[in-house]
């Protein structure tokens, strides 16, 4: 129960495969699909990632996640992250009495902060629209009320 | 946590964890952050949230680069055309972010920038303040202190500061002006942005050392600084210098001592004057003694301990014998000067920083141009960090006219605090 990607020029899909897929490496946190939407360039990367977390957290249990867009640099950035937490996780089990326990969470922290900062870099310059497309967020505000904000913040757009 | 079936076009809507969303809008750009405003209802809480403000200020503030703000005049000496423009402290001391104004957008008139304090300037024009984060242009015009502008004000002296008081979480400006040259005393009144209006403050028993109009004061370690003297007067019938700090906290005056050199204001050919010294999160003083035949000697001294007058030490003298003359504004992260060059009886000038370790092994070449110009006598730099200070305000309606008419009255008991020395 794996998940499979492949380009289709405007993004990612995931198609649900029963088999293995190795991502170059022989890693890979089990994860089992039900409905996919592919197509689009956005991101959705921190959504996904959180959705991912809480699997990784619940041992990977027998969840069934929807997959966002995504596009390539965001997937990658969140398979790369699932990997290093499931080698974390793997690794505390191995040496449960490891006098140096610490030092795989510190690890885990600088890679969080970097995977963060990625995220961050990759909303620079992106219009609210885009922000909206990336995290999956509804626009709440009335017209009226988003031309008032905008107007309001008018130097966030010079 | 997951939905089981979603229809095809559905677009599913994740909820993302506050703590997820604060720690990648720190790392965001400013700019961004005020886009993010407009994403949703639940983002702008977020970002407008005082907490998160008050956190992106630390952000920033610990940041590696700090940064300059310039103000600079053209050179038609156009000073309602002056651009302003963060350039950031490092080696290369590249241009940042151009603000193109130097005042709000809708206030038409120039104010002059009489402080910088957590992203936000001071500006000031006789009895006309305002409080102007320039990066997300939004301000707050103060009311008017209530003090009478008058004849006498033309030949009184004001000084003003702007500080954070970090107990109340609030922004005060501080203005203490002298009569004219009858006064024996100034006169101090302080605004406080969380109580929106002006207190009068018992006097202080300094006098006003400033020499000009609308001299700013250096606010470090919150406190804010200026050049006071005393009423004691020494054996030739000299007032004695000294940096009066007012704690903007605690709301007390306290006098910070001036080494003998300093204090002894022995000539009208020298000037003294109070800066941010960040390198040593203290202040310093630099006294510059003007020769018109030979050009001027600057002498730089810092209280390398915050308090402790036994810390004053001279870190530096320069020597300039014209034709080029260098006019010190603030110090740079790594200690160096930073201030306007320019040659012999030219108007135009040029950023430059004065390198002090190579200055104090008496090499010649110590200034060295940054690539701004500027007119000489009206550009100005001031220590700047990028924040969202005021954004949480509902502005400007907040500034009502306050009735001062009973104020004259309402004196508040301020206690002095002694010297601090350490003992």
């Amino acid at each position: 129960m794996l998940i499979f990607l492949f380009d289709r020029g405007q993004g990612f899909r995931v198609r649900k495969i029963d088999g293995v897929v190795d991502f170059e490496e022989d890693y890979v946190a089990e994860l089992r699909w039900r409905h996919i939407r592919g197509g689009g360039s956005g991101g959705g990367g921190v959504a996904l990632w959180q959705t991912i977390k809480h699997m990784i957290e619940d041992g990977c249990a027998d969840t069934e996640i929807p997959l966002p867009n995504v596009n390539s640099q965001t997937l990658s950035k969140v398979l790369e992250y699932c990997k290093k937490h499931v080698e974390a996780a793997a690794d505390k089990e191995t040496e449960p009495e490891d006098d140096k326990e610490t030092e795989p969470e510190d690890d885990m922290k600088a890679w969080d902060t970097d995977f963060m900062k990625t995220v961050a870099d990759m909303m620079k310059g992106k219009s609210p629209e885009e922000f909206r497309k990336t995290f999956n967020i509804k626009n709440d505000y009335t017209p009226e009320e988003e031309a008032e904000v905008k107007k309001e913040n008018q130097w966030a757009f010079e | 946590m997951i939905e089981p079936k979603m229809s095809k076009h559905a677009k599913p809507s994740y909820y993302i964890p506050e703590e997820i969303l604060l720690e990648i809008f720190y790392k965001l750009p400013i700019k961004s952050l005020g886009r993010c405003l407009c994403v949703c209802k639940t983002w702008l809480s977020l970002i407008k949230n005082p907490s998160f403000i008050s956190m992106h200020l630390n952000n920033s503030k610990n940041s590696n680069t700090g940064l300059f703000l310039l103000k600079l005049v053209d050179k038609e000496y156009n000073y309602n055309r002056a651009d302003c423009v963060l350039h950031l402290d490092n080696q290369e001391f590249g241009e940042y972010t151009h603000l193109m104004k130097s005042s709000p957008s809708d206030l038409e008139f120039q104010y002059k920038i009489v402080g910088s304090c957590n992203g936000l300037l001071c500006l000031a024009k006789r009895l006309e303040f305002v409080i102007w984060n320039p990066i997300i242009d939004k301000y707050i015009k103060l009311p008017n202190p209530h003090s009478v502008y008058s004849v006498w004000a033309a030949v009184g002296k004001v000084s003003i500061g702007l500080g954070f008081d970090s107990t109340r979480d609030d922004y005060k400006v501080l203005r203490i002006s002298s009569m004219g040259p009858q006064s024996q005393r100034i006169v101090a009144r302080l605004y406080s942005l969380k109580n929106k209006c002006w207190e009068k403050l018992a006097p202080p028993k300094y006098h006003l050392y400033s020499t000009g109009w609308d001299d700013g004061m250096v606010f470090v370690n919150g406190v804010v600084h200026f050049v006071g003297y005393d009423e004691i007067v020494n054996k030739r019938g000299r007032h004695k210098l000294l940096v009066v700090g007012f704690d903007m906290s605690k709301e007390v005056f306290q006098r910070i001592s001036l080494p003998e050199c300093l204090s002894n204001n022995e000539s009208h050919m020298t000037t003294l004057q109070v800066k941010e010294h960040g390198e040593s999160s203290s202040i310093a003083a630099i006294q510059v003694e003007l020769e018109p035949v030979f050009g001027h000697r600057t002498h730089v001294w810092v209280m390398k301990e915050y308090g402790v007058m036994e810390s004053w030490s001279k870190i530096f003298r320069f020597e300039e014998t014209t034709p080029t003359m260098f006019r010190t504004m603030g110090f740079r992260k790594n200690g160096d000067l930073i201030g306007c060059v320019k040659g012999l009886g030219e108007g135009q000038g040029q950023v430059a920083s004065c390198d002090i370790i190579m200055g104090t092994n008496k090499n010649k070449n110590i200034t060295k141009n940054l690539g701004v110009r500027g007119y000489f006598v009206y550009s100005y730099v001031y220590t700047y960090v990028e924040s969202l200070v005021l954004l949480d305000l509902n502005l400007p309606e907040d500034a009502e006219e306050i009735d001062y008419s009973t104020d004259e009255y309402s004196y508040t008991t301020r206690t002095w605090e002694v010297e601090r020395r350490k003992a």
